[in-house]
């Protein structure tokens, strides 16, 4: 298993567990190596920093050779070395006492501030310690401090994951790496000879360990084997020799530097392009997502922060030529460095450690930082154009572009990195081509959802995916999931969902956090219509949502919408049809019932021979049986309606409600005239819905009065139920009966549509709007 | 010039067979009376009109596709003198009340006995109109004020829609959400907004509501 992909939170713990016998005096070893190597920085930097406060030498050694006093040993890369000083030069005076015929007890060893040598040439060649050493600049504490972030870095790094052998490559090189960045301030200046050392020691050893780190982190064997060598050793080994060989050439062989030096440049770049090219070719493109991620922002990392350091200072150096920049200004470019080292372990869990620091907190210092960087990239070009009276004016001029600009050229930022890092994250294509199966195939609610949520965990790398189904956040339930961690994500974030998926009611998202990690909640609409919500996340190894991302899932959201209604629709259709079965054969029932209570008994009593009953009888009962006939016609549909039209229909209708609902009846026209007619779809539709609204007046509403309202409009024509009954809440009663959706869909097959308003104690008005055709 | 009345020429107009042919026996055995044919829609009944010139058509409401109504209608416009004699199963009011409207001489229900319609035949040959007392009395309740569920929707001068706007102005609520609050078009307030002020006889919204208040017409 490659080190990167994703980490259990356990492991480490399991390690400690496993390791608690490696101890030395009661200690864990992690604990040794972080100590120390805080420890080891601190007491170099202090070391450093002040010896940096001591006046600066030339770094020569004076002795006689014959007669003539000359350099005996020249410090490399010291001050006089720079000047051009080389060993067996004759030196004429040192410290501004003249050397001719000097006794060899009077003899200075070593030249301090000013010396004047004479050149194999015959040339004077004066020395001379300049004013302002390099160790005394604001240079020296930017090189601290960057040295003090790889330190505490690496500690930290060694503490969390002392199990992983990439987590201990780790270490050792942020180790060496801050060293050479605590020595740095002196070995530059004032040019001790131990700070000189130990800086090249620890540059060699830094780069050293660069190229097994990023072999580790990519998941390759660290010692792999090409035919008969191991490179990797081979490599660390190479350097390591470097080093002592650099060692004992400053002591005794001074002139060895010059060719030694190019050879250590050309090894430090040999390193970092190693790198880049392990992590530009060597990571396979099929890999976890997450690697891919993290190889990335470890590329862009180490190419940004060396590549001023590689090809302005080491190459040229290595061939012999002067720094092309400055030598503090190509150094400085390291600190992204461990700036990107952290970012791949906060985002990204570089090294399996899912948590450094608190994420917020980073982003809180980016930010003031961003904003700072900003602000005074924009005060300094100004600052010296301006008259010292305005600079008030120029600083709140300064701060208030710094805060203008903060969002947009964060936004520019975000692009970039999103652009550079997650060019891989989830296309749309991707996305669509497993939604059509889900799409098209599933005809089932949970089925779809289920499809989708499966779909989504897999092709965004999530853990959990939810999907909340309801016609409100207060009343979605959970319908599927996917992911293996969905239980737990329900069970975390169980409690805070309602208020978020209200909160996401008019957004098109809300993201929501979980410990260290982010979720986004998506709202779910289909036509208008509120369906629930989707929780994705917390996205595989904690990566972040990358805008693209969060413009996918917002973008697609309405299509998993579309996915999960139908499969609500087929299913809402199904248990429909089932209760127009039932209803059809109630009805029946009642029709027969009815026939053959009334209608039927006194036909045969009508048929019956002989003189059961009487003459007129029979016409008595002959007239009861054609009123209960014509009674079981009517209901089943009234000849009215074709016969006089929708006005009169709704008026028969009103007439002959049963008397014992004791309701006060009010129709009235706007509009139209009693013998309008309209086409018979719209007619029946126009009767049955208000068929219907009084039937559920009579059944549910306690009213005691209805009020039917028809009306033309110029090209609609508007029926309107209302009654002055209990009401209810639409909210809850949206499938509130057979009746209902019925009478909604005679409405809405004839392009209409039908509002019910109504609210507990007020009564209910149904609006039926039917457009007449052209 | 015989001066013997000239028999009365009934066509039967009714889509059940049973029922014409019934009936025709009974008409049959009156000596001054004739059927001249049977019609089963409304169609073939306009044919055996325009064919047969009868005097009387007993004329039933329920027909496949055109009903009795328009039927009825039709007959009076293309033959004013044509006398139509409704008989009909249903005594519903709307159904007189339509009959009415189009103008026919006599509405007979089917149930009555066939001497009260052989008897109606004469009357309505006579220049006469038949209505069964309980058909009347409808008719008569219809035009007394209350009784039936038709208002005209009038309140004072306005529809109760009407007042139902006037109130949501006086409540100060803009046209739009009237009309969104009354699921109408925002078009169709504007109309009874018109309407308003001017059977108001007011010159604006404001004159409306004053001249409406002082009515008594809101509160």
């Amino acid at each position: 298993m490659s080190v990167l992909s994703v980490p259990s939170r356990s492991v480490h713990k399991r390690w400690w567990q496993a390791h608690k016998a490696t101890q030395l005096l009661g200690v864990h070893l992690p604990h040794i190596a972080a100590v120390g190597l805080l420890l080891a920085y601190i007491v170099l930097a202090v070391l450093a920093y002040f010896s940096t406060l001591q006046p600066g030498h030339l770094g020569i050694r004076i002795g006689l050779r014959g007669d003539t006093p000359c350099v005996t040993w020249v410090m490399p890369a010291g001050k006089a070395w720079d000047q051009g000083a080389r060993p067996g030069m004759a030196a004429l005076s040192v410290d501004g006492q003249s050397l001719a015929g000097i006794s060899e007890d009077a003899l200075p060893t070593q030249a301090v501030t000013e010396a004047v040598l004479l050149k194999p040439t015959g040339e004077e060649l004066p020395l001379k310690v300049t004013a302002m050493p390099f160790g005394q600049s604001p240079m020296k504490f930017s090189l601290l401090a960057l040295g003090a972030v790889f330190a505490l870095l690496g500690a930290a790094v060694v503490l969390r994951r002392p199990d992983l052998q990439a987590a201990r490559v780790f270490g050792i090189f942020a180790g060496f790496a801050s060293l050479a960045l605590a020595v740095a301030p002196d070995s530059g200046g004032a040019g001790h000879e131990w700070a000189l050392i130990t800086q090249v020691m620890t540059e060699v050893g830094a780069s050293a360990c660069l190229v097994p780190l990023v072999v580790a982190l990519v998941g390759e064997s660290v010692w792999p084997r090409w035919r008969f060598v191991r490179p990797v050793p081979l490599f660390a080994g190479f350097g390591c020799i470097l080093a002592v060989v650099y060692m004992a050439s400053v002591f005794a062989r001074p002139t060895w530097y010059e060719w030694i030096r190019p050879v250590l440049f050309f090894y430090m770049s040999m390193s970092v392009l190693s790198v880049v090219g392990l992590l530009a070719f060597k990571v396979d493109p099929e890999r976890d997502l997450v690697l891919r991620h993290q190889s990335r922002l470890l590329l862009w990392g180490i190419v940004l922060s060396s590549l001023p350091f590689v090809s302005f200072t080491l190459i040229p150096e290595a061939l012999g030529r002067s720094s092309v920049l400055p030598v503090h200004i190509s150094i400085l470019a390291l600190a992204l460095m461990p700036a990107f080292f952290a970012y791949a372990i906060l985002q990204h869990q570089l090294l399996g450690i899912r948590r450094l620091v608190h994420k917020g907190m980073v982003y809180g210092i980016t930010a003031f930082a961003l904003l700072l960087i900003i602000t005074f990239a924009f005060v300094i070009p100004l600052y010296d154009k301006v008259s010292g009276d305005r600079y008030p004016l120029l600083i709140s001029a300064v701060i208030v572009g710094g805060i203008v600009l903060f969002f947009p050229l964060r936004r520019a930022a975000q692009w970039l990195t999103d652009n550079l890092l997650y060019r891989d994250t989830v296309g749309y294509d991707m996305f669509l081509d497993g939604m059509y199966e889900n799409l098209v195939t599933s005809d089932n609610s949970p089925d779809a959802a289920g499809g989708i949520a499966n779909h989504l965990a897999e092709i965004m790398h999530l853990e959990s995916v939810l999907v909340f189904q309801g016609d409100a956040p207060g009343q979605s339930k959970l319908v599927a999931s996917a992911g293996r961690r969905s239980q737990e994500a329900l069970q975390h974030l169980g409690p805070q969902l309602q208020a978020s998926a209200q909160n996401a009611e008019n957004r098109n998202y809300v993201e929501l956090r979980w410990e260290s990690d982010s979720l986004i909640l998506i709202t779910l609409r289909s036509a208008g219509r509120y369906l629930g919500y989707l929780l994705l996340g917390p996205k595989e190894g904690g990566e972040v949502f990358v805008d693209a991302e969060k413009r996918l899932v917002v973008t697609v959201a309405p299509f998993l919408a579309l996915a999960i209604s139908k499969g609500q629709v087929s299913e809402e259709l199904r248990d429909l049809n089932q209760r127009l079965v039932k209803a059809e054969e109630m009805e029946r029932a009642r029709v027969a019932g009815d026939l053959h209570d009334g209608p039927l008994q006194k036909a045969i009593l009508l048929a019956m021979d002989g003189d059961a009953i009487s003459q007129d009888e029979k016409g008595e009962i002959a007239h009861q049986l054609v009123s209960e006939l014509r009674e079981v016609s009517s209901r089943l549909r009234p000849a009215i309606l074709d016969d006089l039209g929708i006005v009169p229909a709704i008026e028969w209708l009103l007439d002959n409600l049963p008397k014992r609902f004791g309701l006060v009846t009010h129709f009235s026209l706007e509009g139209l005239q009693e013998e309008d007619r309209f086409s018979p779809d719209i007619e029946l539709a126009l009767f049955r819905v208000s068929q219907e609204s009084i039937n559920n007046i009579m059944k549910h509403a306690r009213a005691t009065s209805v009020q039917v309202i028809l009306s033309k409009e110029t090209n609609a024509i508007v029926l309107e139920v209302r009654d002055n009954g209990l009401g209810f809440s639409t909210a809850t009663g949206r499938n509130n009966g057979l009746g209902l959706s019925q009478m909604r869909q005679r409405v809405v097959q004839l392009n209409g549509s039908l509002d019910i308003h109504s609210s507990p104690g007020n009564g209910t008005r149904v609006v039926a709007r039917i457009p007449l055709g052209s | 010039m015989e001066s013997a009345p000239l028999p009365l020429r009934i066509l039967i107009v009714d889509d059940h067979q049973m029922f014409r042919e019934g009936i025709r026996r009974r008409l049959e055995q009156e000596p001054d009376i004739t059927v001249v044919g049977e019609a089963a829609s409304a169609e073939d009944a306009l044919a055996k009109v325009a064919q047969a010139n009868p005097t009387i058509v007993l004329l039933d409401i329920r027909l496949p596709k055109v009903s009795g109504i328009e039927l009825a209608r039709r007959l009076r416009q293309q033959w004013p003198d044509l006398k139509i004699l409704v008989l009909t199963g249903y005594d519903f009011d709307q159904y007189v009340r339509a009959v009415a409207r189009v103008g026919v001489s006599g509405y007979l229900l089917k149930t009555a006995p066939q001497d009260a319609v052989v008897q109606a035949i004469r009357e309505v040959a006579a220049g006469g109109a038949v209505l069964p007392p309980s058909i009347a009395s409808k008719v008569l309740q219809h035009y007394s004020v209350d009784s039936s569920a038709v208002r005209d929707g009038m309140m004072g001068d306005l529809t109760l829609r009407e007042t139902e706007v006037l109130e949501l102005i006086h409540q100060g609520i803009r046209n739009a959400d009237i009309a969104k609050r009354l699921a109408i078009s925002p078009r169709t307030v504007e109309a009874h907004v018109s309407s308003i002020i001017s059977k108001l006889g007011a010159q604006s919204r404001t004159g409306a509501i004053r001249v409406a208040l002082e009515k008594g017409l809101i509160k």
